[in-house]
């Protein structure tokens, strides 16, 4: 019975104190409050002093609602009378909220919201003479970190190469000789070594100067058809502003029945243009590396970029037999294709970033820009 | 390797008039695989530079040191003004006339000197950057025809290819090779240079000195030419201007012209002073301890041993073999008769000598690539006629030739179908055919569709059909190759657990304001030594770079430590960073380290907090992300015990973080050692936790929780206990006694004040909120509930309610 009464109270109290804003009419608003709050018959003191007669259940309900409800209005009549909008805006914020709250409050605080909103629209007809609102002035923006401009490139081209069809692989980064090299056809006396200057744990162990290692892996833990990505770190014993002891890679490895060269090179010029642009042009020219016969270097231009000048982005190649035949795999039956790609080099052309030590100081007057 | 054009034309006819020559060749070169670098062309303009006769020289009036000299040009005569002391009447020079730009961009014009009109200039070496002479003006010989183009002469307007070469081309390694590389593309032939030589019939080379193979593995071909009677002096200017244009320093005409055979056919050469050779013995063994050390041309000491190859005289060793020859029977001023070398070493003995010796000439590079081995006695032969016409001597007859291991051109197959399915290409089998026939194999037709190739031993890159498919898609052209898309139908696979975990934690972290850094796998030993890690927790690099990276990692904290103390020197102070990466750890017994992913995370800021009770701002902050990362995962029953001490952590103010009872790792304090260690002045909150540990934690699986249909009891329990109990433990009590239905617990003060500090207790305040089910709850369950939980706590940990 009293909660219904209270309902009234809230639904009717509130209209009255609206249009009291509305007009900034102190006197309609002090007579808001003797007619609830008034010492004798104010309707809300009646619903307090009845509390006494009620269950006990009941009086932890209503109690704490008729006490809001009282709050209200005081705070709302002299918001009105000391035209503090802020203020009247406050006490239909807490009256709402404690509703909502509330088992069956939705319909009421919804109530308090549409007089809420009125009084914020009413500010405005009122006084013509106050301020728009400013919205020129900054948004409080939420305190968000940055990803590492690396991994965003390097997520980026896993996101591009999952679409294609690529599962994620992973290698260890500190690795055996064994599968940097001698399986990939580099054995310890070859001159190919000397491209790579490896930084060695022990005569057998070494960090890895390529994500190839990985291809390996792969091969040797499943059977054909074989299509993955290997991201990850590498390591030289380089450092200068172009080069850094380790950097990160992306290599791609496709083996099925009848891969050719030609699929290799769409491979690439769909590759290219999805991560660079469809205005990207694409050459592939002869190169050597010990894993892929023939091997090639991937070079990209833009009329846009550079000047059109041609950019050296990845390598690749055919899997050399030699490699298949390291992990079992028949190399007449099988053949397929492997390229790779340093993160950094496209991170820099992508961003216009020159010195490659940036991204490893982790200033985060650099790492706030991405 | 430094080309020179005009020297690839001695090669290959090309019209040097065609000032679009150099780039088309360029361009060709680099599709075919020999990546030009750069272009180098003169940086001046020689039109004007002609061949004049200085008729006159006298005096200049006004200057002491000027001279006055009439110069015939062919055309007619003029004068110049010239102040070089070997400037005389009858000599031929290079004559600057007005309008030549000269290198380094000085215009020649008509000037007056002195009072004096000067109409060119008389060139000096320098001066026309042929070299560093400067001493005086450049004299030609006497047979030059006056009026002739000076440039075209002295090669001024060559063009330089820098080209970069592959390991596997070591055949390119000279102009010859590149020259059959841009026959090849030009569709024309290659002219091998035919070798007259003049030897001295009454003179046997082998009568003279004798040759002896020992290590046949190692040094499978030696020949030895003898000429006597040279005169050593300077080259002459062709030459000298070919090497320097390849990028070598002339020394003198025996050395220049080994040089120059190198460059120009790929054979490295190297020439003796008979005379300081025992016994006119050439002896090719391996090196043996009574050998001692040896010392190299250059001066240096090197120590040897038992797997390096020596040439060796009668007595002892006179040069590493296919490295570097010895400063004893180096060619000196004073030499006379000259014992040439010109062999085949296996690539793998000089590659593991140089390397082990730490050293690269211009010959192991070659030796240990592979050089033809065809081609031992055609190098020496020329170099010989080389030598004979720049520094005189007569040439014994013939060459001493070592050959016991002939090594036979190899046969390879290649079948015409296979050639066309790997390069995704259609191909007829002359197209095959002409494209290997062109760069120098030898084809024949074995059966149908199937060739046999005879592979000249300047190409040991070429063993298998794969390797004459290359060679036939080089031919045909990368860009003449169709591109096509593989019919592919598998999806990928859905990412590992880990790889899951890592994306969700970078997502987490940056959605809470963390920013992602990356830093090397490799630390300082030093600094892994400040946060306690000993010696023999660490990974060590055998070849670091330097004593700032000469271990791998343990932790994570390294790196973000040092970040923080280079945004702090910088003036950034809101600092909160983590890195997801692999931390490395000595296995026992195992080749590789254990490589475990860890993701560490950091804050900046004071962690004393305002009483001593409570968690400092920064280390809740951070705390509070990690556990929304670690709950988001799956995890259940997150527990954060108190450990007295770790690596790296401040002792008081640490603790385990563990989950399904495996530890995942700690959260607290940086320990004062490793923030003195990077000049860090302000506390650093952090964690590390293993995702790799985390990973085998299985994840609750996801069921929706039935929305509640009864309403929720609630009620506040706000208990006073010894200041050294924890959360943790009242909690884990609130849950045991709470009953069925209680249905959270949330802390939401923690206090103390002088009066609780005085008495060593604090305050903890908890919401409590109860539900059943199906029911509402009566006060009486509730209040029985909260009672039992009051009970609990009383006799478990002395609490009691606050006043």
């Amino acid at each position: 019975m009293s909660e219904e009464l209270l309902v009234g109270i809230i639904r009717e109290s509130s209209g009255a104190l609206s249009d009291a804003w509305a007009a900034r009419d102190a006197g309609a608003a002090e007579g808001v409050r003797i007619r609830y709050l008034g010492r004798k018959g104010g309707e809300l003191n009646e619903v307090m002093r009845g509390l006494k007669d009620l269950s006990a259940d009941e009086k932890r309900i209503v109690g704490p609602l008729a006490n809001s409800v009282r709050v209200y209005i005081e705070a709302s009549v002299s918001a009105i009378k000391e035209d503090d909008r802020e203020k009247i805006i406050e006490a239909h914020r807490a009256l709402g909220e404690r509703l909502r709250g509330r088992e069956g409050g939705g319909a009421l605080s919804e109530v308090i919201g549409q007089r809420e909103n009125e009084i914020l629209g009413a500010g405005d007809v009122a006084d013509a003479s106050r301020s728009r609102l400013d919205l020129t002035i900054p948004g409080r923006a939420p305190h968000i970190g940055h990803e590492h401009p690396l991994v965003q490139t390097m997520e980026d081209l896993i996101e591009v190469l999952t679409r294609l069809g690529y599962s994620v692989a992973e290698g260890p980064e500190a690795e055996l000789d064994y599968y940097n090299f001698e399986a990939l056809n580099i054995p310890k006396d070859h001159p190919a070594r000397d491209m790579q200057d490896t930084f060695y744990l022990t005569g057998d162990a070494l960090l890895r100067t390529h994500t190839s290692p990985v291809q390996i892996r792969v091969m040797e833990s499943q059977a054909p058809p074989v299509k993955v990505i290997a991201p990850g770190k590498v390591f030289r014993c380089d450092a200068d502003v172009t080069h850094s002891p380790m950097f990160h890679q992306i290599e791609g490895l496709y083996v099925d029945e009848g891969v050719t060269f030609a699929d290799l090179k769409g491979t690439l010029e769909a590759f290219v243009r999805e991560i660079f642009g469809p205005e990207y042009r694409v050459r592939l020219r002869p190169s050597f590396f010990p894993f892929t016969e023939p091997s090639v270097e991937v070079d990209i231009a833009s009329d846009y970029v550079a000047g059109g000048e041609w950019m050296e982005v990845l390598g690749a190649g055919m899997v050399d037999p030699a490699v298949f035949e390291a992990v079992g795999y028949d190399p007449e039956r099988w053949t397929g294709f492997a390229w790779g790609l340093g993160v950094e080099r496209i991170t820099m052309l992508r961003y216009g970033i020159s010195d490659i030590r940036l991204f490893f100081e982790n200033d985060l007057r650099m790492l706030r820009q991405f | 390797m430094r080309i020179s054009l005009e020297w690839l034309a001695d090669f290959i006819d090309l019209d040097l008039e065609d000032a679009g020559l150099p780039e088309s060749l360029a361009n060709g070169l680099l599709l075919a695989g020999l990546e030009v670098e750069a272009l180098e062309r003169p940086d001046a303009s020689f039109d004007g530079l002609v061949v004049a006769e200085v008729l006159s020289v006298d005096p200049h009036p006004n200057a002491d040191r000027l001279k006055l000299c009439r110069v015939a040009d062919g055309a007619g005569e003029r004068s110049v003004v010239c102040g070089a002391p070997n400037v005389a009447a009858g000599r031929r020079v290079v004559l600057a006339k007005p309008g030549v730009r000269m290198p380094g961009g000085m215009k020649v014009e008509v000037a007056h000197i002195r009072g004096e009109q000067s109409e060119g200039m008389i060139c000096s070496e320098r001066e026309l950057g042929l070299g560093t002479d400067h001493s005086g003006i450049m004299v030609l010989g006497d047979a030059t025809a006056i009026g002739s183009d000076a440039a075209d002469l002295l090669g001024l307007n060559d063009v330089i290819f820098d080209i970069s070469i592959t390991p596997n081309r070591a055949d390119c390694l000279s102009v010859m090779g590149v020259a059959r590389e841009a026959a090849a593309l030009l569709g024309i032939p290659l002219r091998t240079p035919e070798i007259s030589i003049q030897e001295d019939e009454s003179v046997a080379a082998a009568s003279v000195c004798a040759v002896e193979i020992r290590d046949p593995d190692k040094c499978p071909r030696y020949a030895a030419r003898i000429i006597q009677g040279v005169e050593i002096g300077p080259s002459p200017g062709w030459m000298a201007r070919r090497l320097r244009a390849a990028g070598m320093r002339p020394i003198n005409n025996v050395v220049d012209a080994t040089n120059y055979v190198m460059l120009s056919l790929g054979q490295p050469l190297h020439a003796f002073d008979l005379h300081r050779l025992a016994e006119q013995k050439i002896i090719v063994r391996r090196w043996t301890g009574s050998d001692g050390p040896f010392t190299t041309l250059d001066g240096q000491g090197r120590e040897m041993d038992d797997e390096d190859l020596m040439i060796c005289d009668g007595e002892k060793p006179v040069a590493i073999g296919g490295v570097m020859g010895g400063l004893f029977s180096e060619v000196s001023d004073d030499t006379r008769d000259i014992l040439l070398e010109s062999a085949y070493f296996t690539p793998q003995t000089i590659r593991r000598t140089r390397r082990r010796l730490g050293m690269s000439t211009e010959a192991s590079y070659r030796f240990e690539r592979g050089v033809d081995p065809s081609g031992t006695v055609r190098a020496a032969d020329l170099a010989a006629e080389l030598i004979r016409q720049t520094a005189g001597g007569v040439i014994a007859k013939g060459a001493v030739d070592a050959h016991p291991a002939p090594i036979a051109p190899k046969q390879v197959p290649i079948r015409v179908a296979r050639a066309s399915s790997l390069l995704g290409v259609s191909l007829g089998a002359p197209r095959v055919r002409e494209s290997l026939e062109s760069l120098g194999l030898l084809v024949s037709e074995k059966e149908d569709g199937v060739f046999s190739v005879e592979v000249p031993t300047f190409r040991p890159d070429i063993e298998r059909e794969v390797d004459l498919i290359e060679e036939v898609g080089r031919r045909v052209g990368y860009e003449n190759i169709p591109a096509t898309l593989p019919a592919s139908e598998s999806p990928a696979a859905r990412p590992t657990r880990t790889r899951s975990l890592e994306l969700q934690a970078r997502r987490i972290m940056v959605a809470g304001g963390f920013s992602e850094a990356l830093n090397y796998s490799f630390v300082s030993r030093e600094a892994l030594r400040s946060m306690g890690w000993r010696e023999d927790q660490m990974v060590a690099l055998r070849n670091p770079l330097s004593g700032e990276m000469d271990v791998l990692r343990t932790t994570l904290f390294a790196g973000l430590l040092a970040n923080v103390a280079h945004n702090l020197s910088r003036g950034v102070h809101a600092i909160r960073l983590f890195e997801l990466g692999r931390s490395f750890h000595p296995a026992n017994g195992e080749a590789l380290p254990d490589q475990v992913l860890r993701m560490a995370g950091v804050v900046v800021g004071n962690a004393t907090a305002g009483d001593s009770v409570s968690l400092p701002e920064a280390l809740s902050e951070l705390k509070g992300v990690l556990e929304r990362f670690l709950e988001s995962s799956g995890l259940e029953n997150l527990r954060f015990e108190p450990v007295d001490a770790g690596t790296g952590w401040e002792s008081s103010a640490v603790s385990r973080i563990l989950a399904a009872g495996v530890t995942l790792g700690n959260i607290g304090l940086v320990s004062p050692e490793a923030l003195g260690f990077w000049d860090i002045e302000t506390d650093v909150s952090a964690f590390e936790i293993s995702l790799a540990a985390l990973a085998e934690i299985d994840p609750a699986p996801l069921r929706l929780t039935p929305l509640p249909r009864y309403p929720a009891s609630l009620r506040d329990l706000a208990v006073v206990v010894d200041a050294v109990r924890t959360n943790g433990e009242i909690e884990e009590i609130i849950h045991q006694a709470g009953g069925d239905w209680l249905e959270s617990v949330n802390l939401f003060d923690v206090y103390q004040d002088a009066a609780l500090k005085a008495s060593g207790e604090k305050s903890l305040a908890y919401s409590l909120v109860f539900r059943h089910p199906e029911a509402t709850l009566t006060d009486e369950q509730v209040s029985e509930a909260f009672d039992g939980i009051i009970g609990a706590l009383g006799a478990r940990l002395g609490a009691r309610l606050r006043s």
